[in-house]
């Protein structure tokens, strides 16, 4: 069993590309229903703090721990428990979403629950597009297989980076009604410049420049 | 304290450059061009030295992950490649006098050139990558994976190719027979001078490189 | 919560059906756009075209047989392995597999997707230039062994050049320059190895050469395995 993900917490977090300082000093704690938002200009580091958040790059200075009930450890240990939508984390266009979906499962080494997956497709209106290559999308479109790809494993964190970019408005409304319905339940952490996805969190990290 | 090292590393390798045109007699078969082993042997022992130490300072980086040490795998390897070159040259410049050709196909020759491939492709891939962070690791990473392979190459080459090299022709009847007390002398007396020399350059380069880091706002 | 798979209750086996993912998505990928395949199959055929007619049937001796078909084989395998972790970080992909798998996981899935695309590639030259070439007594198994441990050191080297070189620029310059030093001794022994097989009626008394090969494949897989995780997590 996955042990369930109840803490993220950044101690004094630090990023540099080479000398250029990005940010330094970042610290916070969220736990299952917290939802935080990186909010600040463009340049800040708002996508990169998420990404270090997420774990994908690594911080110049400065520790991420991720906690469950029983151990913390960095976010490799937990990577299985979080969903991230982020501009730079696509999914193989050659493949069907169905396929892709059996990719990340699989290499992820999880069982798939079939019906739960049915109803995330029909909440974006995507099912009659299961099976078609991810190519052929529209931006839109993609931009919805990336939230259903980044719930499909059920995780307890998820850390979205501008969700709602490319969408139409019954698309946004779509992800806000969702979003609401998970929040208690889980860990949110949105990195955008939108007021309106601000205004799905409760706190807020300032990045200035 | 510096300029007292520096005086006598200044002394010891003026007293290998008269060691070897006035002290040491000339070899047996080879004649004067023989003494050329004064200066080629101890180039290629700085060759492989440099090759090691880049390779230590890499895994050093990877464990640590301290700017500094790159910038010493970066110094090293690039004195390294500078004495690559002159070993090539002057191993060919000998080559030409002792067996008539610049190049022979000979181990030694084919080795030192995959490590001065090696190099060249090094600093490819530096230049290559514009991340920093990303530039020490990966420069890092093959300059250890082409470390590990290495052996191969020395293991390999021999039996495709036959060698020419003097020590091989010298071996087949015991002992060094070519080289003589004074030759040896002068032998030993030149490799610890020149690896003298290629620590001084190491110090000062690596120096230098930080301050330049450290000026563009780096911290090492 | 979701399950983990529990079919085979063990480790070992749950860890080869994530490797097996890796592989059947890039397999998947390959057939659907044919990125490596339709290049390398028809750089391979052309360079073949171009040796065999500049030079004929009039290469005779089989140790220059053997190094015109390792250098086709080296260009091609250049060609197509580099572009296993090329074509995830163009296409933003790559930040996904960091998400879904482990990094020894995504080295080994790569690594054999490379052998079965070098493999392939070998199954279509060799023929052809067997045939080609007027090469008549060939030492089957001898040469077999010879590809497939060539092959597996090929493919673990570059597995993890190609991911070096996926971060940097200038990539398909690159990536012959910095495998070529790395590989020479697989590739002299190869040639040699090869000479033998259609030269020598029982090359198997040169077996020490396969041992050579095998251990080359062996320290590459693993000093790459090792390598790899560094260059992957970022």
């Amino acid at each position: 069993m996955n042990s369930r993900l109840d803490k993220i917490s950044l101690e004094a977090v630090e990023k540099r590309y080479g000398p250029h300082l990005i940010f330094s000093g970042v610290s916070f704690e969220v736990g299952k229903g917290d939802s935080v938002c990186f909010w600040g200009p463009n340049g800040s580091g708002k996508s990169t703090l998420l990404k270090i958040t997420a774990g994908l790059i690594s911080a110049s200075a400065g520790k991420v721990k991720y906690a469950s009930r029983t151990k913390t450890g960095p976010p490799a240990m937990y990577k299985n428990t979080i969903g991230v939508v982020a501009p730079d984390v696509l999914m193989y266009e050659e493949l069907t979403p169905e396929e892709n979906l059996e990719f990340t499962m699989n290499a992820r080494g999880f069982k798939r629950d079939s019906e739960y997956e049915a109803s995330l497709f029909a909440r974006f209106d995507l099912e009659d597009a299961r099976h078609e290559q991810v190519g052929n999308f529209s931006s839109g479109m993609k931009q919805k297989f990336h939230i259903i790809s980044a719930l499909a494993h059920k995780p307890s964190a998820l850390l979205f980076d501008e969700p709602s970019s490319y969408m139409d408005l019954s698309g946004r409304e779509q992800i806000s009604r969702i979003i609401n319905e998970m929040k208690s339940e889980i860990i949110l952490i949105i990195a955008t410049n939108d007021p309106e996805e601000k205004d799905w969190c409760n706190e807020y990290v300032e990045l200035c420049n | 304290m510096a300029y007292i090292g520096l005086l006598i590393s200044f002394l010891w390798m003026a007293g290998v450059l008269a060691g070897a045109f006035y002290f040491s007699p000339s070899a047996e078969i080879l004649g004067e061009t023989s003494r050329i082993i004064y200066f080629h042997v101890p180039v290629a022992w700085i060759c492989v030295l440099a090759f090691c130490m880049s390779f230590w300072f890499s895994i050093s980086y990877l464990r640590t992950r301290r700017a500094e040490l790159d910038v010493n795998a970066e110094v090293t390897a690039r004195l390294g490649l500078w004495f690559c070159i002159l070993a090539t040259i002057t191993g060919a410049v000998f080559a030409k006098s002792a067996w008539g050709m610049y190049w022979n196909w000979d181990p030694r020759e084919v080795s030192i050139t995959v490590i001065l491939l090696v190099y060249m492709a090094y600093f490819g891939l530096r230049s290559s990558v514009p991340d920093p962070e990303r530039r020490m690791k990966l420069s890092a990473v093959y300059s250890i994976m082409a470390f590990v392979l290495m052996p191969f190459l020395i293991f390999v080459v021999p039996w495709i190719y036959s060698s020419l090299h003097p020590d091989t022709i010298i071996n087949v009847q015991g002992e060094n027979k070519l080289l003589d007390g004074r030759m040896r002398m002068v032998f030993f007396f030149s490799l610890a001078g020149f690896t003298f020399v290629y620590l001084w350059m190491y110090r000062i380069s690596a120096r230098i490189e930080k301050l330049v880091r450290r000026k563009e706002g780096w911290n090492v | 919560m979701i399950q983990k798979r529990k079919t085979g209750a063990t480790n070992t086996l749950n860890y080869a059906i994530k490797i097996l993912a890796v592989i059947k998505k890039d397999v998947q990928a390959e057939y659907r756009a044919r990125y490596a395949v339709n290049s390398v199959l028809l750089f391979c055929v052309t360079s073949l075209a171009v040796v065999s007619f500049s030079l004929g049937g009039t290469v005779k001796d089989p140790g220059i047989q053997a190094s015109l078909l390792w250098v086709i084989l080296f260009f091609s395998a250049m060609m197509g392995l580099s572009r296993a972790f090329i074509k995830e970080q163009d296409r933003g992909t790559m930040n996904t597999l960091r998400l879904v798998c482990e990094p020894g996981q995504v080295f080994i899935g790569k690594m054999m997707m490379n052998f079965i695309l070098l493999v392939v590639v070998m199954l279509i030259v060799t023929p052809l230039f067997i045939v080609l070439m007027n090469i008549q007594n060939i030492h089957v198994g001898y040469f077999a062994s010879v590809m497939v441990l060539s092959a597996a050191g090929l493919s673990a080297v570059c597995t993890l050049l190609s991911a070096v070189v996926a971060q940097a620029r200038a990539r398909g310059t690159l990536f012959p320059v910095l495998a070529f030093p790395v590989l020479i001794p697989v590739f002299m022994v190869a040639v040699k190895a090869t000479e033998k097989a259609i030269s020598e009626p029982s090359p198997w008394a040169n077996s020490q050469m396969l041992v050579f090969l095998g251990c080359y494949a062996v320290v590459s897989v693993i000093g790459g395995s090792y390598l790899f995780e560094y260059v992957f997590t970022e």
